[in-house]
């Protein structure tokens, strides 16, 4: 599993998610991890003005659309956790070792993240994804 | 004054101060304002609840309830994002053409929504048309609000202190038409004249960006055209009523809520995604305002205002007139409309009963409309809808300052009072 830094560039890092098959990035923030859904990065690639009024997404032609990627041009990981106001001093959605699938199926819903990372002993040993515990739970 | 009169001045001007200063929230000041006053019974509760003249104006209230929810479900139906594209487009993309269009589209919707729902439902559209033609949006944004603050001039509903206004004396939707109307138009095209001047370092264009523009498809904002069309009846239903007030003796509130009722019925929405639209903390500002305002009436406080107004001015009257429309206009500048127009309705119906002249036609009540929504141009903080585009502005990266606000609005405000005071003193006097 990839994990990318504050200063990593945000178009390499997604690359590198979805060759990993993650569905976001792992991001590590001093000793601890966030993690930015891919559906967030794409947050940032609209304009704000879409968000506000997602009426306007309907009128986009297909040409300007694909001029959109270059808003993440140069963008670094730290101005995508800056502009998705996600403060780097919030808390990863981090699990130990020991966690049960009910632990970490919690903390996927309560923050809204389809992947949560596992540190045991200050080491990451991994991570889950939604799909892959979904998977687990109706097996 | 007694020292119960005291305590209603202090604690109206203490909410008052929060209020304009924003140290606390503008509805826990309203209602911690309103709490005081009912705990030391300056008013009691079929005072503030019951009575015309010092209790909650309910008819205000849920005129601005019905109109939300009449405008929750419109918003939804994309027709305004369809008409600020289409104007965009019919202007071909010529910048100083488009902000024409978009301004008079603006001041159109303005008239018949509130100011600030219109900047809500114009702003990001106006985004991304300046974005298609690379041109700067500050300049559109400002001009936009500043025509929806005029437009919402015209109307009964077009704006809250004209709500207000048309409740406290007995005015109808018609009068507003027949007496604002006019001038908000002139004033407008005056407007127009002026940001050709105002907005000229900011209408270049690069000419290859038009297709840009053009290739925006505003028909794909419609997704409901069924929902649409059945809002657009719902909607001239309720201006039919409004329109026929003296005939029917039907209050635009209750024209407002049935209204609202039989939007709620007929779209597809689910009710409680509406009814969480309501700006609920607009309308508890309002019930702590008028509780506030009332125990200034019970108390008489008004009524001596009223006195030192008509003595500053001998009960002539010109110089009422005069007084009303500047001043209105002048603290309108710097603080909310809203207080000061619930504040000043009595004051402005005792001046009128102490000189039946005053009330000739109407005519000092619009000397307070006219100075308090044109007033609020002048500064950032003037009026709501202001405060919103500069929020709106901040969330996309542009920065709109205090004095950058000042370079537009303050003209603006000066030229539309320049033109209604003659038209208040020829037309009144």
């Amino acid at each position: 599993m990839d994990v990318v830094g504050l200063t990593d560039d945000v178009t390499t890092a997604m690359r590198l998610a979805g060759s990993s098959g993650l569905p976001g990035l792992v991001v590590a923030v001093g000793d601890s991890f966030v993690v930015v859904p891919a559906s967030q990065v794409l947050r940032v690639a609209l304009p704000r003005y879409v968000l506000d009024d997602p009426a306007l997404a309907r009128v986009w032609d297909e040409a300007s659309a694909d001029r959109l990627a270059e808003r993440l041009t140069g963008l670094r990981i730290a101005d995508l956790l800056g502009a998705l106001e996600t403060g780097t001093d919030v808390p990863g959605a981090v699990v130990d070792g020991d966690a049960t699938a009910v632990e970490v199926a919690a903390v996927m819903a309560a923050a809204h993240i389809p992947l949560v990372v596992v540190v045991d002993d200050g080491v990451l040993v991994g991570a889950v994804t939604a799909s892959s515990l979904i998977a687990y739970l109706s097996r | 004054m007694s020292w119960l009169a005291w305590a209603a001045v202090a604690i109206f001007v203490g909410s008052y101060v929060l209020i304009a200063t924003e140290r606390v929230h503008r509805v826990a000041a309203a209602l911690g304002g309103a709490g005081l006053v009912l705990a030391l019974r300056i008013l009691d509760s079929d005072q503030a609840f019951y009575s015309r003249d010092t209790g909650i104006d309910w008819d205000v209230i849920f005129l601005l309830l019905g109109m939300m929810l009449v405008v929750g479900v419109l918003k939804r139906t994309g027709i305004f994002e369809y008409l600020a594209i289409r104007s965009a487009k019919l202007a071909r993309g010529r910048p100083f053409h488009v902000l024409v269009l978009l301004v008079l589209v603006t001041a159109g919707v303005s008239a018949l929504l509130d100011n600030v729902t219109t900047i809500l439902l114009v702003a990001p559209v106006t985004l991304l048309v300046c974005d298609r033609l690379g041109v700067a949006p500050i300049p559109f944004l400002i001009a936009e609000t500043l025509a929806s603050n005029i437009g919402g001039t015209a109307t009964l509903i077009g704006d809250p202190p004209n709500i207000i206004i048309a409740s406290r004396a007995g005015l109808t939707f018609t009068d507003f038409l027949g007496h604002l109307l006019p001038i908000v138009l002139i004033v407008l095209a005056a407007f127009l004249l002026l940001s050709r001047v105002l907005f000229r370092g900011a209408m270049r264009a690069d000419p290859d960006r038009t297709a840009s523009l053009m290739a925006l498809d505003e028909r794909e904002t419609i997704t409901d055209p069924k929902m649409l069309t059945r809002s657009l009846v719902v909607l001239g239903l309720i201006l039919v009523g409004f329109l026929l007030q003296r005939q029917t003796g039907t209050a635009p509130s209750v024209v407002a809520l049935v209204g609202a009722g039989l939007m709620l019925l007929l779209s597809p929405l689910k009710p409680m995604d509406l009814v969480a639209d309501v700006e609920w903390e607009t309308l508890l500002f309002f019930v702590g305002l008028f509780i506030l305002v009332g125990s200034l009436v019970r108390v008489g406080a008004l009524d001596a205002l009223a006195r030192q107004l008509a003595h500053l001015t001998g009960s002539a009257v010109v110089p009422t007139l005069l007084l009303v429309v500047v001043g209105s206009a002048m603290i309108s500048a710097v603080v909310d409309n809203i207080p000061y127009v619930t504040a000043m309705t009595p004051v402005v119906a005792s001046l009128i009963v102490a000189k039946p002249a005053l009330g000739h036609d109407g005519a000092l009540w619009w000397a307070l409309a006219v100075g308090a929504d044109l007033g609020g141009n002048a500064t950032l903080v003037g009026a709501s809808a202001n405060v919103v585009v500069v929020g709106i502005a901040a969330r996309n990266g542009l920065r709109i300052s205090f004095a950058g606000w000042l370079r537009y609005g303050l003209p603006t405000a000066a030229l539309s009072i320049t033109i209604c005071v003659p038209y208040i003193l020829l037309r009144y006097t």
